[in-house]
């Protein structure tokens, strides 16, 4: 069964029935099709007449003295001479041109430029710079209450020693100094400790770790007490 | 007889019997041309390219023509077409160096003509409204006849062409006003034969289209 031609696309095989470069088999087509559609004859009519008005256009002719003009220029930029680039085109002009790369390369520009700036001011909180994923507010408040912890535990410590040395006093001096070495040892490990928290105020892992010895401290004066108590 | 006047044909261009821009304006390409003439080409393309100014000026003369027409029917305007074969010029004698002869010369030069031309379009825009008929004019040439309505019809085309979108205008001037061949022109826009078809079939149902209310003037 041979297929029934519709109008639009009979439209776009005019053209090239137009110029006589349509295959024989969709010329039959379109031809049975013209025999029916007064319209698409009447497109076709109009098509061949506006050819041939437009073929028989007058042939113009470039002004007498245009190829002094242009021996002149040549004269003035003789050929290898580079063009000059004009830099003063609007934007928008520069950008019309070569829009492909020129996209390409301002879209990389940007970002490398994101990332660099990204690395130079880092966004984020500072908590969450060193780690902490915390608010600032949260971590004031965890900060004091650790200071607080830690004024607590020397306090503690300071009112165990005055007992603990006043009972090493009564005891045999051998075993009283090889305590007091014991705690001299605990002291230096608190010195240590203290000093890294200086330089690192936020670090958790230093603070639990004096926070031991703070109780490593406490424990051993507590046994001192409780060891001279028990004589 | 000197080179201008054996390339030269009756109206500047070539003809396939014994002039060389037939072998655009024929449909003819470059595989068309006879030994002969393809040879003086060559010379004239090989004087140009050793920076002789008579060679130059042998080619403007053969092309000046077509390419003035070419522009002029891209941007309507005389003083732009002018400047467009000023440029044209100026190319080929700044580039002939990197002519390898590929292609033919012919559409060599045609591309560099349809691309200055694009590239004006483009500077220029839309800022100009290419009002072709003033209204006095188009009554004056309505009470003259048959003739003036031709002539007036005529205008309305070239409204028509300056309406077209730019890719389909080149391919309606290539092929229905220059005569060239679908091949040729797929050579001169960089693009396939079924593209420069389908271009063109969309560029006349447009001029079809804008002319419609016309068509009553060439009856």
């Amino acid at each position: 069964m041979v297929k029934k031609l519709r109008c639009f696309q009979s439209a776009r095989w005019l053209s090239l029935y137009l110029d006589d470069d349509l295959p024989p088999k969709r010329r039959k087509l379109l031809e049975e099709h013209l025999q029916k559609c007064p319209r698409c004859q009447k497109i076709l009519e109009d098509l061949r007449t506006i050819r041939q008005e437009t073929r028989s256009l007058e042939n113009l002719s470039p002004p007498e003295g245009l190829w002094e003009v242009i021996q002149k220029r040549l004269e003035s930029s003789p050929p290898g001479q580079k063009r000059v680039y004009q830099w003063d085109i609007p934007l928008a002009t520069w950008l019309r041109r070569g829009w492909v790369w020129k996209g390409a390369l301002i879209t990389s520009a940007a970002v490398v430029a994101v990332f660099i700036l990204l690395r130079l001011f880092p966004v984020g909180t500072p908590a969450e710079q060193e780690g902490y994923p915390f608010s600032p507010p949260l971590m004031a408040e965890i900060h004091q209450q650790l200071t607080s912890a830690r004024t607590h535990y020397l306090e503690f410590i300071r009112e165990l020693s005055l007992l603990a040395d006043a009972e090493l006093e009564r005891w045999d001096a051998a075993i009283a100094e090889a305590f007091r070495e014991s705690l001299q040892g605990i002291d230096w490990n608190i010195k240590v400790c203290e000093e890294e928290m200086e330089r690192f105020p936020l670090e958790p892992e230093i603070r639990g770790h004096l926070f031991n010895i703070y109780h490593e401290k406490l424990a051993l004066l507590e046994s001192i007490i409780e060891i001279g108590g028990g004589d | 007889m000197s080179a201008e006047e054996l390339y030269l044909g009756r109206q500047g261009s070539f003809s396939a019997s014994g002039n060389l821009a037939a072998e655009a304006h024929s449909g003819k390409g470059r595989e068309m041309l006879s030994g002969n003439n393809s040879e003086r080409m060559s010379h004239i393309v090989f004087r140009c390219k050793q920076g002789e100014r008579e060679a130059l000026g042998t080619l403007y003369k053969m092309y000046k023509q077509r390419i003035y027409n070419i522009a002029y029917r891209m941007t309507s305007n005389h003083a732009e077409s002018e400047e467009i074969v000023q440029e044209v010029f100026l190319k080929v004698c700044r580039k002939i160096g990197s002519f390898r002869g590929d292609s033919s010369f012919t559409c060599w030069i045609y591309r560099i003509a349809v691309n200055q031309s694009h590239s004006y379009w483009r500077r220029k825009g839309n800022q100009e409204e290419n009002k072709l008929v003033p209204l006095s004019e188009k009554e004056n040439l309505l009470q003259q006849g048959k003739d003036g309505k031709r002539t007036l019809f005529h205008y309305y085309i070239k409204e028509a062409m300056a309406s077209l979108p730019t890719s389909c205008r080149a391919v309606f001037i290539l092929h229905d006003i220059e005569g060239f061949t679908h091949q040729e022109i797929s050579a001169i826009q960089g693009c396939s034969i079924g593209a420069s078809k389908s271009l063109l079939a969309k560029a006349r149902l447009k001029m079809r289209r804008y002319l419609q209310p016309h068509m009553g003037l060439t009856g």
